[in-house]
Formats: structure tokens, sequence, C-alpha cells
């Protein structure tokens, strides 16, 4: 999945696009096999592809209690068009089979993720009692919620998660939940996550089957890996993703001192870091199950004496 | 024999343009029995200086040279004043001089491989995109031509366009081009340039890497200070048309087009909104782009490219930037003069200077 095209394929499923013209059942032989587009290309002109049609053209189709997987195309902010999660609400009681739901297939060429605003998506949890797959993309979310007993999987991918949308997260119970990402951003776009925000998630009460763990792209990446190092959350993780944000040599520290605790993973992602030599050769030394060390983050001088360094997606 | 009179190119002669041309010009076997090139400097025709006429004679880039730029612009009606480097400035002027100066070689008897009529409207790319979507090429849809930061503001608000490039009439490249994006409430724009100086006296300076605005004191500089610089022709704006992605990057292509037929192309890829190689941008692998796009896509492509050369059947080749819109649908972007600057790059076997050269003679037998 990249932020550049559109996905071909989700959850497993083959992404076909929702033609709102035709009903679903003329369009698939098992609809329920196919990973629903509710969306095309953003159309200035031409309102057929947008995804309000489509909704409403599910709401009426006999067959949308048979959707399994769910692909949320762009709307206009501009317009003040209802967001995804709204439409998707709205509808909930229709999609009672959804159980993978991709809220917002949108590329950087349709919009900047940092423009992608979600607002209160805490209520998806308990409208949608089969989901086990959720994938976010975008800023200014909220999950005012109890959590989930089905959700396995959940990526937030954004350029600034709202610390509050990360400790509303932790304060839930997610019994289900093996894999968890969450693309904490940088402050300049609303994110900015420091341990003290994550606590609820480090702690490791809220997330027992958690297997799968990545705190990446942020701007705090060193706190965060010392307070991961200590955290009683570790121990049970098999992957780790701590890539696309900025890690330093003292991020890289935190890591070594702590390398006994992490011996017990199967792959320790730090793409994007900005290791100095010794450390990366350390690193390399010492966790033999690291991956990306070949693939330091960009920096930008500005000709003044200042380094810029950034987190690898925040606009 | 007319092809036995004099060629000429009118370049800044240490460029590499130039140079790179001439010695495809001498390749063995190329021209027999022909007279080489004959090389004469915009400089000495800006100043006057113009040479007598032969068959034809081959314009290229008067760019990247401070001291030609300054004479653009005082054969423009400009000041031509020193300017730091990078500065962006006189583009207004700078064209117009240009175009003068083509004129007076037609004055003069030379046919130009860019005929001045033509060079009018490609170095305009208000006009140039008026020309070709009043042909039925695909072009993204013009929303307006505006003179300062308020007039931008207030069509962007009338016409509702979340998303649109905001591009100098005049200049190259990406030079000045704004990649703009508005909520209705707040607006931001990337683009390739700094602002230096003081309040009163800001100075817009290309910058090599895309940067964001968003103050809107800042961007209020920075339009004005583009519009200052256009003379009176004002900043292009058109609707920003998303692009195709491709291994998390975006992309369009340059499309070199030749004697009607469209030959080289070269794909531009970006992290962000402005393709240009200049950026420090990736040629793409237009291998993995073609198959990526599939064939129709692909073919699309070219006959869109044809389409818009066909809007200047004079000129003997144009570079044309094409976009591979998210939507399957290719929409030229931009053409260009001199687009021609493609080292490396083969079609049939031929570099973009040698299929030049042949389309010359084929066009001079014609003659």
């Amino acid at each position: 999945m990249n932020l550049s095209s559109h996905c071909t394929e989700f959850a497993g499923h083959k992404v076909q696009l929702f033609d709102p013209t035709k009903p679903l059942a003329g369009q698939a032989t098992d609809i329920a096999s196919v990973a629903w587009r509710a969306g095309g290309p953003f159309n200035y002109d031409d309102e057929t592809m947008s995804i309000k049609t489509a909704f409403a053209a599910l709401a009426k189709d006999p067959d949308v209690g048979q959707i399994r997987a769910l692909v949320v195309g762009t709307w206009a902010s501009y317009e003040n068009d209802a967001p995804g999660g709204a439409l998707i609400l709205e509808n909930a009681a229709k999609l009672g089979g959804l159980e993978h739901l991709f809220l917002a297939d949108i590329v950087g060429e349709e919009s900047e993720i940092s423009w992608i605003e979600h607002g209160e998506l805490g209520p998806l949890f308990g409208a949608l009692p089969k989901l086990k797959t959720l994938v976010i993309r975008g800023g200014a979310m909220k999950f005012d919620c109890k959590g989930s007993e089905t959700l396995q999987k959940l990526v937030v991918q954004s350029g600034g998660m709202p610390p509050a949308s990360v400790a509303q997260l932790g304060a839930a119970s997610w019994p289900a939940l093996e894999h968890l990402e969450l693309w904490l951003g940088t402050d300049a776009y609303g994110g900015g996550s420091k341990p003290e925000h994550l606590q609820g998630i480090l702690n490791g009460q809220s997330f027992p089957s958690v297997r799968w763990l990545g705190l990446m792209n942020s701007d705090n990446a060193d706190q965060v890996a010392a307070a991961l190092m200590q955290s009683p959350l570790l121990a049970q993780v098999r992957d780790l993703d701590l890539s696309m944000g900025i890690l330093t040599d003292e991020g890289g520290k935190a890591l070594l001192e702590a390398a006994g605790s992490l011996a017990h993973l199967n792959s320790l992602h730090l793409g994007h870091h900005y290791f100095g030599d010794a450390t990366r050769a350390q690193v390399a030394g010492a966790l033999p199950m690291v991956r990306g060390l070949d693939e330091p983050g960009e920096s930008d001088d500005d000709g003044e004496g200042g380094v810029w360094r950034f987190v690898e997606v925040a606009e | 024999m007319a092809l036995r009179r004099s060629r000429r190119v009118i370049g800044n002669p240490g460029n590499r343009r130039v140079q790179l041309f001439l010695e495809e010009s001498r390749a063995p076997g190329r021209d027999q029995g022909l007279a080489p090139w004959d090389t004469s400097s915009w400089a000495d025709v800006l100043a006057g200086r113009i040479p007598g006429a032969g068959c034809l004679t081959r314009i290229d880039s008067p760019g990247e040279d401070e001291h030609v730029k300054r004479a653009l612009v005082a054969r423009g009606g400009g000041e031509p004043v020193e300017h730091p480097h990078g500065a962006i400035w006189g583009l207004g002027a700078a064209a117009r001089g240009l175009q003068l100066a083509a004129e007076a070689l037609e004055a003069a008897g030379h046919r130009l491989t860019v005929p001045a009529d033509d060079l009018r409207v490609l170095c305009d790319k208000h006009a140039c995109q008026r020309r070709l979507a009043r042909s039925g090429v695909p072009v993204p849809q013009i929303v307006g031509l505006v003179h300062s930061y308020a007039e931008l503001l207030e069509l962007l608000h009338e016409a509702r366009e979340p998303r649109v490039f905001v591009k100098p009439r005049h200049g190259s490249s990406a030079t000045g081009v704004l990649a703009w994006e508005t909520d209705g409430t707040r607006h931001q724009a990337r683009a390739a340039l700094e602002i230096a100086g003081t309040e009163g006296r800001p100075q817009l300076f290309n910058h090599l890497r895309v940067r964001r605005y968003s103050d809107p004191n800042t961007l209020e500089r920075i339009v004005n200070g583009l519009c200052s610089q256009s003379g009176p022709g004002g900043l292009h704006v058109e609707r920003w048309i998303p692009k195709a992605g491709f291994g998390g990057r975006t992309f369009d292509l340059r499309v070199l087009v030749i004697a009607g037929r469209a030959r080289h192309r070269v794909v531009r890829t970006s992290k962000g909104p402005l393709t240009n190689l200049h950026l420090g941008n990736a040629r793409g692998d237009i291998a993995q782009i073609q198959k990526h796009l599939g064939s129709e896509h692909w073919d699309d492509i070219g006959r869109v490219a044809e389409a818009a050369a066909r809007c200047f059947q004079d000129s003997i080749a144009l570079g044309v930037d094409v976009l591979a819109g998210l939507d399957g649908h290719a929409r030229v972007a931009e053409v260009n003069a001199f687009g021609d600057l493609l080292p490396g790059v083969l079609h049939e076997g031929q570099s973009t200077y040698a299929a030049q050269l042949e389309a010359y003679a084929a066009a001079l037998a014609l003659a």
C-alpha cells in the first residue's frame, strides 16, 4: 500500500470499483469475495462516481449485506461533503456483513493526507459488529468508544495523529486485536504523541493479543522507543515496526540497551532511521532481526548550519 | 540545390544543448556533402547582429545565461538589472525580448525551426492552453488569469476550485509554479521557490526543493511578487488534475513530437505535485510505467501529444508534457519550444538531435 496509487488489493480481496448505476449482483459472481471500492477518481464535473452517489446506491441495493470488504474513495472537503466515516455510519445497519474497511484510499494527488479530516470515528466499532480490519488514512480523528470485541487489525496512516486520539485507543478494550499500527506523525500536522499519550497502549492491558506492533512515523521516535523498551507490552510482540520517524542514535542506544528484551522478535523495522555509522554497526551486530538499516532518512541542510530531519509522511 | 545552402543554429554557444546538437550533426554518415552547421549566439542576435539567412535556422533555448537574460529583458522593454543567481525576475520582458528577436530573424529571411508565430503562443502558457482547448486537445480546465493575490482568492472563491496550479504566464520549467490548494478558508501553496529580501522588497528565488507555504502574508508576497515579474501577462490558473502514481511517486511524461509523430518519451517522477527533472526528481523506468498504464492509456498519451503538436504545424519538433490522469485520461500540461534536451534517450535508435536532423532534411527536401 503506498500513498500515490490506489490499492488494487485489500485484506486479501481484489479491489473492484462499484458501479452505482447497476445492481451489485450483476457486477461479480461472488459479492463477498470482492473488496468493493465506493467512489471513483474524483471528478469535479460529474457526481456519478462520487462516494455520495455510491453510498446512495448501495443503501438501496438488496445485496449490500453480502459485502465483506469496502474501500472508500475521496470526498470533497471543499464542498463540505460528508466525510466517508459519516456515510459508513449512516448506512451501518445495511453493512452488517462488513468485516474489512479502508477509510479512505485517498492518494496525494487527490488530497494531502493532513487535509483528510475524519472527525469522530468511535461509533464505527459498535455500528459494525463483524469488523475485523480497519485501515484509516488521514488526520483529525477521534475515537470516543469502548473498543471492539472483533477487531483483529487496526492501521492508522497519518502525518499527524492527534495525541488525544492515541490516548483514547489506549483507554478502550481490544481483546482480539493482533495487529496495531499507528503512524503517530509530527506536531506540525496535529501529531507528535509522546510516551505519556501511549501509556494506555504500552501497559499492555488493553491489547492482550497484539503480536504485530507499529509505532511509526514519529517526531518523538527516540522517546517512544525508550518507553516501549520499558513496557510490559514488548514481551508479547513478535514483529515490531519503529520506522519512518526521527529515530536517532539516542533511540538506537535505547534499543541496544534492551537487546535482551528484543531477542525474541521475528523482525524489527527501522527504515528511515537517522543513525550515525557507529550506531548502525552496533545495531546490525546486536540485533540481527533488524530490517531497513540500509534505508536511512533524508536530512535537509538549510545552508545556515541547521539540519532538518523529517518524519517520512507528514503532509 | 537548396540543401547546399547554409544551416544555422542560434543558441548560447557554450551550452550543452548547442554542443550536443553540433556533435550529432557531425556524426559520420550524417548529411553527406553538406556544409557544417553555422552557429550564432543569442547575445549577438539580441545586440542587433542578425546573421544572414540560410535555408534553415534552428533556434535553441536562450536560458541558463545571465548576460543573455539581461539582453532579453532589455530587448523586451524591461530593466536589465543584475540579479543574484536563481532570482525569479523579468519573466514577461524576457519572453517579449525573445519574441522580438525571432521576428527580427524572420524579417531577415530566416526560416525558423519554431516560427515566431508559434513561439509567441508556446512561450505563453495561457495562450497555449487556450489554443489547445479550442482545438479539442484534452487539457486541464483553465480557471482563469489573475494579476494579484486578491484576484486569485476571488477567482478561486467564485470558481469553487479546491486545487489549482498557478503558473506565471511566461517562464520555463517549474519557475514560479505553485501547487495551490484550499478548502475555502485556508490556503496553501507548494512551490520550488523561496523568498528572501526585506518585507518591502521581497525577492523570489528558484529553490531546488519544493517548499510549502500557508501563511497568508507569505502567500500574498509570493503571488504579488510573481505578478510583478510577469509583466502585464499575469498568472495562469488551471485545475489541478490528480496524476497517476507508480511505486510511491507521481509522474508525468515528456513526449518529443517530431514532424507530427510522437517519438522519444521520458517519464519524470516526483514524490510531490511538481514533476520536473531540475528539481532533483528522478527519471522513471519507462518500460515499467508503460506496463503499469497499459497499452490503451500509453497510446492515448502519444495521440494526445501529437494532437497538441498539430496546433503548431510549422514547428518541426516540440516537447509536449503529458499528464497521465488518475482517472485514466491523458491531458497535455504544456508544450515546450525547446523541449528536446533528453540526453541518452533513444527512439528507434536515434537521439533527439539525430531524429530532428533527419526531420530538418526532409523538411528542406520538400521546400
